[in-house]
């Protein structure tokens, strides 16, 4: 019985509710439609809960660093923990409107959209050393890399059209039709690896999600 | 916008460039402690930030009709506690109820709505010809994607063992591939610089060097 609630239940819910959507698109049912309505607002209820679950489960870990003193981390996961708690205080004064705080608005505009920008703009450091290593023609395959890339690079920098001036051309057929066939390919592709993954849930025998790999 | 004339201002942008200093002397020297304090103060804050709309979004979708007397949105809501039984190991499998909804829900809207945009839409493009009078540039471009994207299909064929008379239409799809993940990294490359580039041009604008 207890097998039944954990596992037989969990694949027969999953599986109307995959079936439901489906029928709600291809019939138009109006008491499908309702109920698959209520359905993606009930999902997006539960993935925005969900989302707290992560902030949950990173100041446990963190908790815990500071709880065993672990050395050279724990003052960090004391001051993310001082942060969080701080900012989530500041924001529950107004929850409907949190930017009505002057300091909640501060601390966004000049340390989370500035660092958002920053971590991002990170990556720019690698970028250079990650194309040198995806740029060097060992092999065919290689050799149309990097040709693809260098005309498309040179195309957006103004010093390709000095270089030649048909960079730019040869950059721009590159960009709008060299690369279409291959990112057409990959959207048919992966539609195909969405219906197959998605009758293979219906079927239930996709469980990775459900966590049984990692136990419980 | 000009440069910040009142004390907030003037302490945000300078606040913001520490921050964006400690950050990038990772990269530029090693990790370190100041790293560490900008990384952890992201992460704190970034917690907070998710867990308020978090908040907002469920008192919205969830608690504002409850309250109006919609009374089976208690189900969503507990449904969403129930998500945090994933944290205890003996009650774990409470969880799968909600991940059954959210990943049911997730499956059947992709595998609805990946058919006529993803696939249908994709081969009628491929297969539909310039119009009449058009240009020679046209017709190789018709062709060359046609006959790439075909190829490039082909390559992931993973039923049957590429060789054989698989073998060389496979491997022009691979290099049909090749070419637009070229294009596509360079543009992730101009992309990342540029970004990069709009850093830089804070850290001056800051300085003052470059006007706001």
């Amino acid at each position: 019985m207890a097998e039944v609630v954990r596992r037989e239940l969990v694949y027969i819910l999953t599986a109307i509710v995959v079936i439901i959507m489906i029928v709600d698109f291809f019939f138009a049912v109006p008491a499908v439609s309702a109920v698959a309505g209520e359905l993606r607002t009930w999902a997006t209820i539960i993935s925005t809960m969900a989302l707290a679950l992560g902030a949950v489960n990173i100041i446990r870990v963190h908790s815990r660093n500071v709880r065993r003193r672990t050395p050279g981390v724990w003052y960090h996961s004391a001051w993310l923990i001082f942060i969080f708690a701080f900012v989530m205080l500041l924001g529950m004064l107004d929850i409907n409107n949190p930017a009505s705080n002057p300091i909640y608005k501060w601390i966004f505009d000049y340390s989370y959209v500035s660092l958002g920008q920053t971590w991002y703009a990170i990556t720019g450091f690698y970028i250079a050393s990650a194309a040198y290593r995806a740029f060097r023609a060992r092999n065919v395959d290689a050799a149309l890399l990097l040709i693809a890339g260098i005309f498309v690079m040179l195309m957006n920098a103004p010093i390709g059209e000095v270089i030649w001036v048909q960079i730019p051309v040869i950059g721009r057929w590159f960009n709008d039709v060299g690369q279409v066939p291959a990112m057409r390919t990959f959207l048919i592709v992966a539609a195909f690896g969405l219906l197959a993954f998605g009758f293979r849930t219906l079927l239930g025998r996709e469980r990775g999600f459900y966590g049984e790999v990692a136990g419980g | 916008m000009g440069y910040p004339t009142t004390i907030d201002g003037i302490l945000g942008i300078w606040t913001a460039l520490a921050l964006m200093l400690f950050v990038y002397s990772y990269p530029l020297f090693k990790e370190n402690q100041l790293f560490r304090f900008a990384e952890h103060f992201f992460i704190g804050l970034s917690l907070a930030i998710a867990a308020i709309i978090s908040i907002q979004t469920t008192i919205r979708l969830a608690i504002t009709p409850l309250m109006a007397g919609k009374i089976y949105y208690i189900i969503p809501i507990l449904l969403g506690f129930m998500m945090y039984f994933i944290l205890h190991r003996d009650y774990r499998w409470i969880s799968r109820y909600p991940i059954a909804i959210l990943v049911g829900s997730s499956i059947g809207l992709g595998m609805r709505g990946t058919i006529i945009p993803n696939i249908l839409s994709q081969i009628i493009a491929t297969i539909t010809p310039p119009k009449a009078g058009a240009v020679a540039l046209s017709w190789f471009n018709f062709v060359y994607i046609g006959i790439g994207t075909i190829l490039a299909v082909m390559y992931f064929l993973l039923t049957f063992e590429h060789r054989g008379p698989l073998l060389y239409p496979t491997r022009l799809g691979r290099w049909i591939i090749m070419i637009g993940l070229g294009a596509y990294y360079g543009n992730t490359v101009l992309f990342r610089m540029a970004m990069l580039s709009g850093r830089a041009q804070f850290l001056l604008q800051v300085l003052g060097l470059v006007p706001f």
